[in-house]
């Protein structure tokens, strides 16, 4: 176990907007939450109400040039029905007037444990990837497991289990939520594979959302090499 | 890329002749004390010392003789083969005595010089590494505190004397530190099959010596303290290889806090990667890491005394307290008590050696008059129960113990079940001393701290 502060994500390189990000988990199969990317209200409207997604849903305003959406009200979450949905547009596309936006992002709500799945390149060990809780605990608790690349399959079992995210996993889960192992492997075999092909800096799956059947990538943040 | 073949690093442990460039008169130079610790094994006193058996020469043009040895005014002077050359001269004329080393066709080298990559100046080391690769000659530092091979008889390094020989091999990525664990290892017993500088890792780097040490058949673990590694995937590949020989590595890593990280660029030259991906990597390639220096050798002592075992420990002690504790600590590590079957209860009481208030649990509490032979029934039960893989033997020191016939026991235990590691804690100072040291001499790892005990417990266990 590390102390996550020791970690050093060199941000120097490209960010990825969230068109090509989700090309990229396409390329790797990694699997994240049913996305719809809309321009204007209308294609909002209508990708919800194509019975391709399933309400409760989320809509965010996604920016490269801005980070901390929540905190800035650039994102809605548990959106009920096709009126909140509205609702939510507006007030989005009135917090954001003044940013350049890539998408406004309609996702599916995932729900279940948040983790955390990272990439870096280190200028020693090459490629590695990085495992611990997700959303706002990551930064509290401040730990954070690593292995580099390529991972076997043993190298990330070793992950699950190294970091307090290991609760999620035992027989009993944490306070309900409770992740099968088999997709979280998955997600970190794929990002091992990710790191090696292709010219990432680093990256951020931030949060994971796990459950006991699937795990879900929410919020890809991918800086490529310069 | 080079070669990895770690026979390239025998002439450094294994030399039938030695040169001391740069050897002086004078007291307070290292060329002085090199040269008087090849001479007598330690400029400091240690039985464990003992002088170098092969052939010795100086290289000082302003000397004939020093400390009685013949001194030559060049390498090249010297009538016989040099098989390692110790280097002690200014780093500006290190290029100069290195090419005449290369000619004299010496085998390694000791660059025990300062002023290179350390200091800025990484285009002459790049200049020395390359007159050096011309015949071959292996190099270790620059800017190294040098090497210590007790069975070999050999200090070729400013280290204050010669610890007794054993089965770990320490690396240390800073030298002054190597110097403060011989003296340490003098008071606490600590026996090694080297201690190796390594200094700016020019040439001979981590990576080889896990190798050469891996396949050293004197070593059972490698010790290591790092600040950073060069060469990542060699590392890794080493410390895979190490895994595959069942020789255990356990690493010390400093520079670890963004503090700790700019004091360790400014002390040896490496570039150190980031910390986290460093600890991820060991753990990964089956390697131990320690949080402390004496935990560093807690853990190697353990390891080079012991076989592992599977994580099933029974604790046996005359102080309920020491066993509250040694629970307390391997609750928190991972270390499994495991409780005590009817059939191991039933043969203990059926020794008639345990007074009736024995614990009837593990940690076994043979209550403080516990004598010798007290403790020698329950170690007998104990060690031969099949569900039990280990066991950690605590002694207070009260009227009745009898501390010496205790380590005997413990000595004799580890004869008898050699599969099953035996760890000491003796608590205590002056009264414990001679029968921690007994311990400590013949393989029982003696430790003065209930954690300590614990932390090389979970050392040992597999699973």
């Amino acid at each position: 176990m590390v102390n996550y502060k020791c970690v050093v994500f060199v941000v120097i390189g490209m960010l990825l907007d969230v068109r090509d990000s989700l090309k990229l988990l396409d390329r790797y199969r990694l699997s994240y939450s049913k996305t719809a990317l809309c321009e204007r209200k209308a294609d909002v409207l209508e990708a919800a109400a194509s019975g391709r997604m399933a309400f409760p849903l989320v809509l965010k305003a996604s920016s490269r040039k801005q980070s901390h959406k929540t905190e800035k009200g650039l994102v809605q979450l548990g959106i009920r029905d096709l009126d909140e949905l509205s609702h939510a547009f507006e007030r989005l596309a009135y917090k954001s007037r003044h940013f350049e936006l890539d998408a406004f992002v309609l996702q599916e709500q995932a729900h279940g444990a948040e983790l955390m799945v990272g990439g870096l390149r280190d200028p020693v060990f090459g490629p590695a990837v990085l495992f611990g809780l997700g959303g706002v605990l990551t930064e509290l608790l401040q730990e954070s497991a690593v292995r580099a690349c390529p991972l076997q399959r043993k190298d990330a079992e070793a992950l699950l289990l190294e970091t307090k995210a290991r609760v999620f996993f035992q027989d009993g889960g944490f306070r309900g939520k409770k992740a099968a192992t088999r997709p979280v492997l998955d997600v970190l075999l794929k990002t091992s594979k990710l790191m090696e092909k292709e010219p990432v800096a680093s990256l951020d799956f931030n949060p994971v959302m796990a459950d006991e059947k699937k795990a879900v990538i929410v919020d890809p943040r991918i800086v490529m090499q310069t | 890329m080079k070669a990895k073949k770690s026979v390239g690093l025998d002439a450094f442990f294994n030399p039938r002749s030695v040169a001391v460039i740069g050897a002086s008169r004078e007291r307070s130079k290292v060329g002085h004390g090199v040269l008087r610790n090849l001479l007598t094994g330690g400029v400091f006193y240690a039985a464990s010392a003992k002088a170098f058996e092969g052939d010795v020469y100086a290289v000082n043009p302003k000397a004939k003789t020093i400390l009685g040895v013949r001194s030559f005014a060049s390498i090249m002077d010297i009538p016989g083969p040099v098989d390692l050359a110790i280097v002690s001269v200014p780093a500006p004329v290190v290029l100069d005595v290195v090419r005449q080393c290369v000619e004299k066709r010496v085998k390694a080298c000791v660059l025990i010089s300062a002023g290179f990559s350390e200091t800025g100046e990484s285009d002459l080391q790049q200049s020395v590494l390359s007159a050096a690769r011309k015949s071959g000659m292996r190099i270790l530092g620059p800017n190294t505190l040098g090497l210590i091979r007790p069975s070999s008889r050999l200090n070729a390094s400013f280290g204050l004397t010669t610890p007794r020989p054993g089965s770990t091999a320490f690396l240390s990525q800073s030298g002054a530190l190597a110097d403060s664990v011989i003296d340490w290892a003098l008071e606490e017993d600590y026996a090694f099959s080297a201690i190796v500088s390594v200094g700016n890792m020019a040439d001979v780097g981590f990576p080889e010596l896990i190798r050469h040490f891996a396949d050293d058949p004197q070593t059972k673990v490698v010790s290591i303290y790092a600040e950073g590694v060069q060469d990542g995937p060699g590392f890794i590949d080493a410390l895979r290889y190490a895994a595959k020989k069942k020789k255990p590595v356990v690493v010390l890593h400093g520079g670890k806090t963004k503090t700790g990280q700019r004091a360790a660029s400014t002390h040896t030259a490496s570039l150190a990667s980031s910390s986290a991906v460093f600890e991820g990597v060991l753990r990964q390639c089956g390697a131990r890491t320690a949080d402390t220096l004496s935990d560093l050798f807690c853990i190697s002592s353990a390891l080079s005394a012991c076989p592992p075992c599977q994580n099933a420990w029974a604790v046996v002690t005359n102080a309920g307290g020491v066993g509250v504790l040694v629970s307390d600590y391997a609750d928190r590590l991972g270390v499994n008590l495991v409780p005590l079957s009817e059939s191991v209860l039933g043969k203990l009481a059926r020794t008639k050696k345990l007074p009736a208030t024995w614990s009837h649990r593990n940690p076994l509490d043979l209550i403080g008059d516990a004598t010798a032979e007290r403790y020698a029934a329950a170690l007998d039960v104990l060690l031969k129960d099949k569900s039990i893989g280990g066991l950690i033997v605590a002694q207070t020191l009260q009227t009745m113990t009898e501390p010496m016939e205790n380590a005997r026991l413990l000595v004799d235990a580890k004869q008898r079940f050699p599969k099953k590691p035996v760890l000491a804690v003796f608590l205590g100072g002056k009264y414990s001393r001679e029968a921690m040291q007994y311990l400590n001499r013949h393989g029982v790892p003696q430790f003065n701290e209930p954690l300590q005990a614990v932390k090389a417990a979970k050392a040992l266990s597999v699973g």
